[in-house]
């Protein structure tokens, strides 16, 4: 089997090189793309007019709030990239239950999913090995563990967030079924979630995923959506190997030139 | 007919508004000449006296009280029974009163309302700490709450001067969204104190009746649940708020356990990914 690989590898290089130029293959689609924008550039819009009045006491805080011009136009900043958080979360929603599961019959367990599954643990535990050099680095395949943490926080911190922020603008709809102090419990959950949500892009996905050693400053496959071979190889070996068994699949995921 | 009556009209109005801008020019004039012999002591910056067995001070910044609200009035307007030369200790005394009836004079809306909120009540059962009048909007330069510089200001009020009394109130309310972005971030939209509980007829807001007439000015649908909404929550009080306090320790614990893995996670692959980078170039080296 790995002869027959080795020969497509010579071949697929053959190709790369007739074709003038590194193979790339698709890792993100233009709806992937699009949401990343759009969460990537609400998610700061949100950070910078919510955490002033979170560190309100803060000289930064004073001086950011009257950059953005004031309480009142922050809040309605804050108020529209929620609307678009609001929108990109159900088109999020929709693309994955109605486009991947239901029209694309994609296995929700499958190597492409997002959903984790026991391979993830068994990988957090072999990587965690790994950094303290008591094993081999795992493989991965098309969404590792952590891509996968950061992908689904946002649907638990949708809830928390996204729900609490609602009661929170709507006040005297929410208390129409709601007691009052859902305002008090909406307020803490609001603002540490929110301390907790930036605390980890902007530090841990940002690690993870933009400034790891040779990747500095940023990623840059989720906005061209595409991924060269030998990171292919390297970093997504199962993935690699599923491809290499499947010459379909290696048709598909090819980017033509 | 009509013609005649209308410039019967234009004549009055143009004799008055006369009268009222000589009026006008003339007066404050008229009463700082009068105000002269108060202030031969009175305006001296070191002037002090005994009142109740305490010395106080007792200057009065002639300038600054002119140019006040109040600046035309004259000292005994207020001060009544009050006259030349050095004044008795019984009038003295009575200073503290001044406000509760040289004001009504003429605010006697204002006063009534005060009367009838709980500063009022206080200050009539006579508790010592109740305000009057002055101890918010000053004696002699009195300021009122449009005036941005002064501590009765809207924005500045909660602060300035209930909270010099109202300590733990001025602290929940300043954790709230109303105080966050009124008082610290200056958005005037947002509530102070008294926009809910009222300036001079001043209320606790016991009732949800209250409360809820206190909400419906900016939340027009306020109702029953709406305000049980605590607008002076404390999240550290673990008996009287229980389920606040547990939602915070457990939001605090979530975060401290995702960060606490997280970030160690993090440093640890950076760590691990620098020694292999490493080694590959030793190797490469030796190749």
């Amino acid at each position: 089997m790995s002869q027959v690989s080795e020969s497509q590898v010579a071949r697929e290089q053959l190709t790369a090189e007739e074709a003038g130029g590194e193979e790339e293959f698709v890792r993100f689609n233009k709806f992937h793309i699009a949401m990343h924008y759009l969460m990537a550039i609400t998610f700061m819009a949100l950070v910078f007019t919510g955490m002033p009045l979170k560190y309100r006491n803060a000289a930064w805080a004073q001086v950011l709030m009257n950059v953005l011009g004031g309480a009142g136009i922050a809040g309605l900043i804050h108020r529209i990239a929620a609307g678009i958080t609001l929108f990109y979360f159900g088109a999020e929603v929709v693309y994955g239950i109605g486009y991947c599961l239901i029209i694309k019959r994609m296995p929700i367990f499958g190597p492409d999913s997002m959903f984790p599954r026991w391979k993830d643990i068994k990988d957090l535990g072999n990587h965690i090995k790994y950094f303290f050099g008591r094993g081999p680095k795992p493989q991965f395949d098309h969404f590792a563990y952590w891509e996968k943490f950061d992908y689904l926080a946002v649907f638990w911190g949708m809830f928390a967030i996204g729900l609490t922020g609602l009661a929170l603008w709507f006040p005297e709809i929410a208390a129409r079924i709601l007691p009052g102090k859902v305002f008090n419990v909406a307020t803490v959950m609001h603002s540490d979630e929110a301390v907790l949500a930036a605390g980890f892009i902007f530090v841990v996905h940002w690690f993870n995923t933009h400034w790891r050693p040779g990747r500095f400053p940023m990623d840059p496959v989720i906005f061209t959506g595409r991924v060269s071979k030998e990171e292919l190889m390297h970093e997504r070996s199962l993935e690699w190997k599923r491809m290499q068994e499947n010459p379909e699949l290696m048709e598909k995921k090819r980017v033509k030139k | 007919m009509k013609r005649s009556h209308r410039d019967h009209l234009t004549t009055t109005l143009f004799i008055t508004s006369l009268l009222v801008i000589v009026l006008i020019l003339l007066f404050p004039h008229v009463s700082l000449a009068a105000e002269e012999k108060c202030f031969t002591c009175h305006g001296q910056p070191d002037f002090k006296g005994i009142v109740a067995g305490k010395t106080i001070p007792l200057y009065v910044d002639a300038k600054r009280y002119a140019n006040s609200v109040h600046g035309s009035i004259a000292c005994v307007d207020c001060h009544a029974g009050f006259k030349t030369g050095p004044h008795g200790e019984q009038a003295m005394v009575e200073y503290s009163k001044v406000a509760s009836w040289a004001c009504k004079r003429c605010h006697d809306g204002a006063y009534r309302d005060y009367t009838e909120g709980s500063h009022g009540k206080a200050y009539n059962e006579g508790k010592p700490k109740a305000p009057t009048c002055v101890s918010c909007h000053g004696s002699h330069y009195v300021a009122v709450f449009k005036d941005t510089r002064a501590p009765v200001s809207y924005l500045r009020a909660p602060k300035e001067l209930c909270g010099k009394c109202h300590h733990e109130a001025l602290e929940t309310y300043l954790e709230g969204y109303h105080g966050k972005t009124l008082v610290v971030l200056g958005y005037e939209k947002s509530a102070s104190c008294s926009k809910c509980h009222g300036a001079h007829l001043t209320k606790r807001l016991e009732s949800t009746e209250e409360k809820i007439a206190a909400c419906k000015p900016c939340h027009p649908d306020a109702n029953e649940n709406f305000v049980g909404y605590l607008v002076h929550a404390d999240e550290n009080d673990r008996v009287g708020e229980p389920l606040l306090f547990y939602v915070k320790w457990i939001m605090t614990s979530l975060l401290i356990g995702v960060f606490a893995f997280f970030y160690s996670h993090t440093v640890l692959w950076a760590l691990r990914d620098t020694i292999e980078r490493r080694k590959k170039r030793k190797r490469g080296e030796k190749q």
